[in-house]
């Protein structure tokens, strides 16, 4: 049993700011987190569940401490509704802790960082890095930005359940999802257009409270992670690479898309040789489409010393053909064949 | 019985016309009395009339194999849409998909039971293997769309229908029997690769509703034995698919037609 003693190393890793116009902090890997024990790369998450959670005992203007507390509430039972996901979380009482202290409890709470002027939110982990098991989280909101708990959402302020319910995806171990399309915007930065992901890393505009609802790629990362006994026998997943020139392309983004349901789930290619693996797909037949990640910055999905490394010229383009998720297994290898610009 | 009731009316006319010495001794036989047995002998039992072969007959049954046609037909189209950031704005769409069976040859095995000359139940099952195509329009990034073959899929309907012939007799000597059908049943249609029913992976379930209607045409009968007949039959319906592959949920529809061989018992 590990404890937090001295005994066990701790890890701290700052991750997953959400980001109100556009820049981030960089993630270990796309959907979910994972670090690398040895030759092993194993996910991060909560080995005991519920998660118990504090809340800091302060709110801001138009947010009461006992209203962050609901909204809190909210987003957890959203969480928690996932059918085929096995997650939970308690409410632990108020505290005056910061959320950002080492002190063997996971708070929740408003922060006031101007510094960071284009961050909402941001986790932080204290890692078991023998074992990847979570062992705290903190979660600030950034107070400088205006926030609302109201429930259609008020023009001009920040829909704080969708932020946390973001943030507590991340809580959960879940990285950031890249299907979603930007602009550039005056000044730096992005506006989303649209996204088909609550850990999409660029918030909606104040007063929009779409991101209240998990779409299907959050439920299949949250359901990797945490899978309901049934639910994994009936989720396949995909495999395949992604080339140019016939060498494989890291970074592109793939996205599968359910003709049966409308359902869109995406990933990454993880490494030089292009490999991309999707899961937690329900089974069916899949139209595969490929894109480069120039939606958000890199430094929301890689490392810093992969970024350079990282290729966005080349064509959206799609796999010719369905691929097949089995139940309960894996689709036939795929290869999509992209085009520089 | 006519020889003999001839032969009795002359011996009496003959008998007559001599002036009365040959006058019958006894009454004349009668022509429709049976003879009478013998002493001791019961008399023998009506014999019974020969069951009917007639192929098509009340209670009887069929077995039909066929090859059917089946006419391209659309799975429907739905957009890969994104959430907008505008709170009142619809959806923004990636891209459209759309989807089509192409035309596929299949068979089939049917097995009817007439619960009278002009009504009978059947059940039967189908298979074949459409090729799935689909087209990619409308990128939201503008890349070029395109048409392209998705996979073969194999796809079972079993169902029971009610066959109702127009005629009991028949036309052209009672050999041809046209007849409208309506029936439905279950559909079962698998994705990924494999032989036979193996190795198929992903399935969807869904029903199938049916009308049409053909002809059955005989071509001979037998004396003897279970068969009693033996004949063509050809086929046409109108299927609606409801649940099974599709993009976007819904119904679908699909014609098929074809033709095959039938066995009376």
């Amino acid at each position: 049993m590990r404890s937090h003693t001295l005994l066990t190393r701790r890890v701290a890793v700052v991750l997953s700011a959400l980001l109100a116009l556009g820049h981030a902090w960089p993630a270990a890997a796309y959907q979910t987190y994972g670090i690398k024990v040895g030759n092993t790369v194993v996910p991060v998450k909560w080995s005991r569940l519920p998660v118990r959670y504090s809340i800091t005992d302060r709110g801001v203007a138009g947010v009461t401490a006992a209203q962050f507390r609901d909204a809190a509430a909210r987003a957890f039972a959203t969480w928690q509704n996932v059918a085929t996901a096995s997650v939970s979380a308690t409410f632990a009482g108020f505290t005056s802790a910061e959320p950002d202290d080492e002190d063997n409890q996971n708070t929740l709470g408003f922060a006031s960082r101007p510094d960071l002027a284009r961050v909402l939110g941001s986790t932080s982990y204290f890692i078991d890095d023998t074992t990847g098991e979570i062992l705290e989280t903190d979660i600030f909101f950034n107070s400088t930005f205006q926030w609302s708990v109201a429930p259609s959402g008020e023009s001009g302020k920040f829909d704080l359940e969708s932020i946390i319910l973001h943030e507590t995806g991340h809580l959960f171990g879940l990285g950031h999802s890249a299907i979603g399309e930007t602009e550039l915007i005056a000044g730096g930065g992005r506006r989303v257009i649209a996204a088909e992901s609550v850990m999409f890393p660029i918030a909606y505009s104040p007063g929009n409270v779409k991101d209240r609802t998990p779409r299907a790629d959050d439920v299949a990362g949250l359901s990797e992670v945490y899978p309901r006994s049934s639910g994994s026998s009936e989720s396949g997943s995909m495999s395949g690479r992604v080339t140019k020139s016939g060498q494989g392309v890291l970074g592109a983004h793939v996205v599968a898309f359910n003709p049966a349901t409308g359902a869109l789930v995406g990933n990454l290619t993880v490494d030089k040789e292009g490999n991309v693996t999707i899961t937690g797909l329900a089974p069916g037949a899949y139209i595969v489409r490929v894109e480069p990640l120039d939606d958000a910055d890199l430094d929301s999905f890689f490392d810093d010393s992969l970024i350079p490394t990282v290729d966005i010229n080349f064509r959206v383009s799609y796999c010719q053909g369905f691929v097949v998720v089995p139940r309960g297994g894996g689709s036939k290898p795929f290869e999509v064949k992209v085009t520089a610009k | 019985m006519k020889p003999r009731t001839a032969c009795a009316l002359v011996v009496v006319a003959l008998v007559g016309c001599s002036g009365g010495r040959a006058a019958a001794q006894q009454a004349p036989e009668s022509a429709q009395a049976p003879p009478a047995p013998p002493p001791g002998k019961p008399a023998p039992a009506p014999k019974k009339p020969a069951p009917s072969r007639d192929p098509g007959r009340t209670h009887s049954f069929e077995l039909t194999a066929s090859v059917l046609w089946f006419a391209p037909s659309s799975l429907g189209a739905r957009d890969a849409n994104l959430t907008s950031n505008n709170p009142a704005g619809s959806a923004y769409r990636l891209f459209t998909a759309s989807g089509e069976f192409e035309n596929a040859a299949g068979v089939e095995v049917r097995t009817s039971y007439h619960l009278t000359r002009r009504l009978a139940i059947e059940g039967g099952a189908t298979f074949s293997r459409p090729a799935v195509t689909y087209t990619i329009a409308n990128d939201a990034e503008n890349a070029a769309g395109f048409t392209a073959s998705g996979e073969t899929m194999s796809q079972l309907f079993v169902d029971a229908s009610l066959i109702a012939y127009l005629s009991p007799r028949g036309f052209a000597g009672g050999r041809l029997k046209p007849f409208v059908a309506a029936g439905g049943g279950f559909l079962r249609e698998f994705h990924g690769q494999g032989s036979a029913l193996s190795g198929y992976y992903a399935i969807d379930s869904g029903q199938v509703y049916y009308v049409g209607g053909g002809a059955r045409y005989s071509l001979g009968r037998t004396r003897s034995g279970a068969v009693t007949g033996y004949g063509l039959r050809f086929d046409a319906r109108y299927y609606i698919r409801n649940g099974g592959f599709s993009f976007g949920g819904g119904t679908t529809a699909t014609f098929v037609a074809g033709g095959g061989f039938v066995v009376a018992f």
